[in-house]
């Protein structure tokens, strides 16, 4: 839809994962490159920001976070897009 | 510091995400889905166009081309969440191949069975289509014809489907392909309640203690609802989720209770915990004898497979599939009395223990149960059965129509409620739940439609399994499917679905937006407006009725179903099929055309264009000169209000994110059957099922029989298939997002790592799989997602390169003629 290559696509999901795991779970996404984790929950959720250079990265992404072991669910909450030149704009 | 734009995205981002978690407070309701230039984008809601959930989303339109979706923060639904195949949304409907002309198979300039598809225009579209129809029709009369929908449809495209074929043709020859879906669960709720869809409704997530999924893997395919009890499941540490299924699957990985059963045994396990509800004394007495009747069910009862077929001449009620005969509480107990835990535990392959704690859910007066299911209970040999079986359990223990106490029937079609099943598109319904074989519902339909006395018919039409036979024995010669890839979907289609298609007897007609495999097929093909390019309405599996507006162009001449059924309507008069008698009778319907009679009937085509919603274009609403889609939705409403079945008015659909039915007073109703919650319970009476004439629900007793088709020394393997998280169904749309293509390719076949060194085979291995009907080849998965016990194989069916309904059965349930779609015996070895 977008075909500028210049993109970075912002996008956030909701991981939720067994709460016994929780702590193994979190680490493991972690690792991953370009990949932050805000609000961690115990109760096992948590959200993950991801920083994509096409949608497919982030359906990629969605994949590997789904097979690390103990993952529940991974759902799409927000997705931008944003290009290079305007990272550092001020607002 | 100062604070850039991508920071400032990022901070939407997280906020937005750990709001719709529930993790903090929500932030306001934005377009969540922007780009820079978010000044030019038009945003407005629609349901999804995928399963029967019915998230809401906000579609972003640009250029006159959608450009992205995202979860509706403000649905009560979905709350802002959305799952893969749903962000992707804005893509279906810009694959390379999408279909924008007619196309008629010609050869030298004419139209010829063996020719080859060439463009051609609407006009000489319907000549043709008029020509053959009317052959069809002159030959054989209105059972000549027929014609395949869909869960798909929007509310009034089924609505003017069924108007047109059974009040028009006055042939009921109508199915939909929800018939494949959720016919069984339809028997099951007519069966038992006399009234069709859930008494609960998706707030029971939120109450429910226990969970106990029967043959459903939510995880991948109503992955948003895995959302709402994963997080009830999380965040109440005393809820338990029970997960039954014949192979493992990615709901397993949230089970407290993990249960791998035998195919076909979830009869006999039903009938144990009615059993142990019993005998450990936990009936609620008052309940039962207050709303509850017990009925003895007939047995061997068939297997839906042609007449001539053995196990039907062997059947001893084959012809009275459904019926029943009066009995008590006594007698009920004494028949489930058998399936205790040695015989249950024996032939399901389940460990006492495990049985135990599965009943336990439901005996346990303290504990709120919800029951889900889908194809794994509707595609059954039994599967009305099954249905009937689960609501047994729930009313032996008066846990139903209260928060979080929910027998609920999931669906897989977007409207497979709204327009399937409430519209009344089935073969043998009428909108409301009435039949066409009932006089006094005929009169009703006549009335409503201003059609003369005696008009519509009375015989049961040819659901979908029967229309393929009949197409192949060449006795339906013309046929319309539309919104859906039967080929593809319907079962044992080497032997009964494509020769009737390419039977020389037949014109197939397709209107499809891609070359599916149908569609191709096909004789002629006509390019249809999908989605947002149309103005529409669904309705989910909670009773919700949801609204859209046409958001863009349709490419090319593509035209929505609804203005092509409506357009050929156009084509035919009453004299050339309507009974003389009744037209001499009644003079004044004498040599008008079926849109005259139907569509311009005073009602139908009441309300003007001005009545529209400034801002959005409505293609068929210009082309007749009316708001038609309005007309046909408040004619249909008038069946079900005072009913119980009453829609809202049009367009409070519009402003809201949809209603659950009945809307009484503006209110909608979220728990039926229950005082207090559902305005048509008598006051005092506490619950009244008030489908039945003495407002009573009915208690089946029913007993285990076995499958149509089981492995043997030969075919040594059980065969079920299914869907794949990334895919929808036949993959018609979801194969042109590349992305999702990408995701999951091609079809594998998952077994499991022993069966396959017994075969000498590996993971990758190219394998041949093989029933008495049929063949496919593919590749061996012993790893992923699906982990089925030794015996069992699943292949997927979405792929068009390796047609799985070349290998199945078509075996149905003799009640709701709905195919078993999860067990028939195939053999598998390597190429």
């Amino acid at each position: 839809m977008f075909v500028d290559s210049e993109q970075v696509h912002i996008s956030s999901l909701v991981v939720y994962c067994l709460p016994d795991l929780f702590n193994r779970v979190v680490s493991d996404v972690k690792l991953l490159k370009d990949v932050q984790v805000h609000a961690p929950d115990p109760v096992g959720k948590f959200v993950v920001l991801l920083e994509t250079t096409t949608e497919a990265g982030i359906l990629s992404m969605i994949s590997r976070i789904d097979a690390i072991p103990g993952v529940l669910n991974v759902t799409m909450v927000y997705h931008e897009i944003d290009t290079d030149d305007q990272e550092s704009i001020p607002i | 510091m100062t604070l850039t734009r991508r920071d400032f995205i990022k901070q939407n981002a997280i906020a937005a995400a750990v709001a719709a978690a529930g993790i903090s407070h929500p932030v306001s309701a934005t377009n969540l889905v922007t780009d820079i230039s978010r000044t030019k984008l038009k945003w407005a809601k629609a349901p999804c166009r995928f399963c029967g959930t019915g998230c809401s989303v906000n579609v972003a339109t640009k250029d006159g081309r959608i450009v992205a979706t995202h979860g509706d923060i403000n649905s009560p639904v979905n709350k802002g969440l959305n799952c893969v195949k749903g962000y992707f949304l804005s893509k279906i409907m810009y694959g390379k191949d999408r279909l924008t002309t007619p196309l008629l198979r010609k050869t030298n300039g004419k139209y010829d069975k063996h020719g080859a598809f060439t463009p051609v225009s609407w006009q000489e579209a319907f000549d043709i289509m008029e020509q053959k129809f009317k052959a069809a029709l002159k030959d054989k009369g209105p059972r000549g014809i027929g014609m395949f929908g869909s869960g798909q449809w929007t509310v009034w495209e089924g609505y003017a489907a069924s108007k047109l074929m059974k009040a028009g043709f006055l042939s009921n020859n109508i199915d939909p392909n929800a018939r494949h879906c959720m016919a069984s669960a339809v028997g099951g709720f007519m069966r038992t309640f006399g009234i069709d869809e859930p008494m609960g409704c998706y707030d029971d997530f939120e109450h429910a203690d226990a969970f106990v999924l029967w043959g459903s893997n939510m995880a991948e395919m109503h992955p948003i609802l895995w959302t709402r009890l994963t997080d009830r499941r999380l965040s109440s540490p005393h809820v338990k989720v029970a997960v039954m299924s014949t192979f493992e699957h990615r709901s397993f990985e949230l089970a407290d209770i993990p249960i791998i059963f035998t195919p076909q045994t979830d009869l006999a396990i039903l009938n144990y915990i009615a059993n142990y509800i019993i005998q450990t004394n936990r009936v609620n007495h008052d309940f039962v004898s207050k709303h509850v009747n017990f009925r003895l069910g007939n047995t061997d009862i068939g297997y839906g497979l042609r007449p001539e077929h053995p196990l039907e001449v062997k059947a001893k009620n084959a012809n009275k599939a459904g019926g029943s005969s009066p009995i008590g509480f006594n007698e009920f107990a004494e028949f489930v009395k058998q399936y205790d835990a040695d015989y249950v535990s024996e032939l399901s392959g389940i460990s006492k223990d495990k049985l135990q704690k599965l009943a336990e859910l439901y005996a346990d007066p303290d504990t709120k149960v919800m029951s889900l299911w889908t194809m794994g209970v509707n595609q059954h040999t039994r599967g009305v059965w099954v249905n009937n079986m689960i609501y047994n359990i729930h009313l032996l223990t008066g846990k139903i129509s209260t928060p979080g106490n929910s027998p609920f029937s999931l669906t897989g079609q977007p409207s497979a409620c709204g327009t399937a099943r409430e519209v009344g598109t089935f073969s043998h319904r009428l909108p409301a739940d009435m039949v066409v074989n009932n006089p006094k519902h005929r009169e009703i339909a006549e009335k409503k439609w201003k059609l003369p006395h005696g008009l519509l018919p009375d015989w049961v039409g040819a659901h979908a399994v029967l229309q393929s036979r009949q197409l192949r024995d060449g006795e339906i010669n013309a046929y319309w499917i539309q919104v859906n890839n039967n080929v593809q979907a319907g079962p044992n289609l080497n032997e009964e679905t494509l020769p009737g298609y390419r039977n020389p007897k037949n014109f197939i007609v397709v209107s499809d937006a891609y070359p599916t495999v149908t569609a191709q097929a096909a004789d002629l093909i006509l390019p249809t407006a999908m989605w947002v390019e149309k103005e529409g309405a669904y309705g989910n599996a909670e009773r919700r009725t949801q609204f859209w507006q046409q958001m863009v162009e349709a490419p090319g001449e593509s035209k929505s179903d609804l203005w092509q059924l409506v357009e050929f309507s156009k084509r035919f008069t009453t004299d050339e099929i309507w009974p003389e008698a009744i037209l001499n009778n009644h003079p004044e319907y004498k040599e008008k055309t079926l849109y005259d009679v139907l569509f311009a009937n005073g009602q139908v085509d009441k309300y003007p264009l001005s009545d529209m919603a400034a801002g959005y274009d409505n293609h068929e609403a210009k082309d007749f000169g009316y708001y038609i889609q309005k007309g046909l939705f408040e004619e249909y409403a008038s069946f079900g209000r005072g009913k119980a079945h009453d829609l809202a008015d049009f367009d409070s659909y519009h402003a809201s994110r949809g209603l659950r039915w009945p809307v009484v007073d503006g209110k909608e109703t979220l728990w039926r059957f229950k005082e207090g919650s559902d305005p048509y319970v008598t006051k005092g009476k506490g619950f009244e099922f008030y489908g039945k004439p003495d407002g009573k629900a009915v208690i089946f007793a029913l007993p285990y029989e076995p499958a149509a088709e089981s492995p043997d020394a030969e075919y040594d393997l059980w065969l079920s298939t299914g869907r794949v998280l990334e895919h929808w169904h036949s993959g018609s749309m979801t194969r042109r997002v590349p992305e999702l293509h990408r995701a999951f390719p091609d079809a594998v076949i998952f077994m499991h790592p022993q069966d396959a060194r017994d075969r000498a085979l590996r993971r990758g291995d190219e394998v041949r799989v093989i029933s008495r009907r049929g063949e496919i080849k593919t590749r061996v998965e012993t790893r992923g997602r699906n982990k089925p016990p030794q015996g069992l194989v699943f292949v997927p069916w979405f792929d068009e390169s390796q047609l799985i309904n070349k290998v199945t059965l078509d075996a149905t349930d003799p009640i709701s003629k709905q195919t078993d779609f999860k067990k028939c015996a195939v053999k598998v070895i390597k190429v």
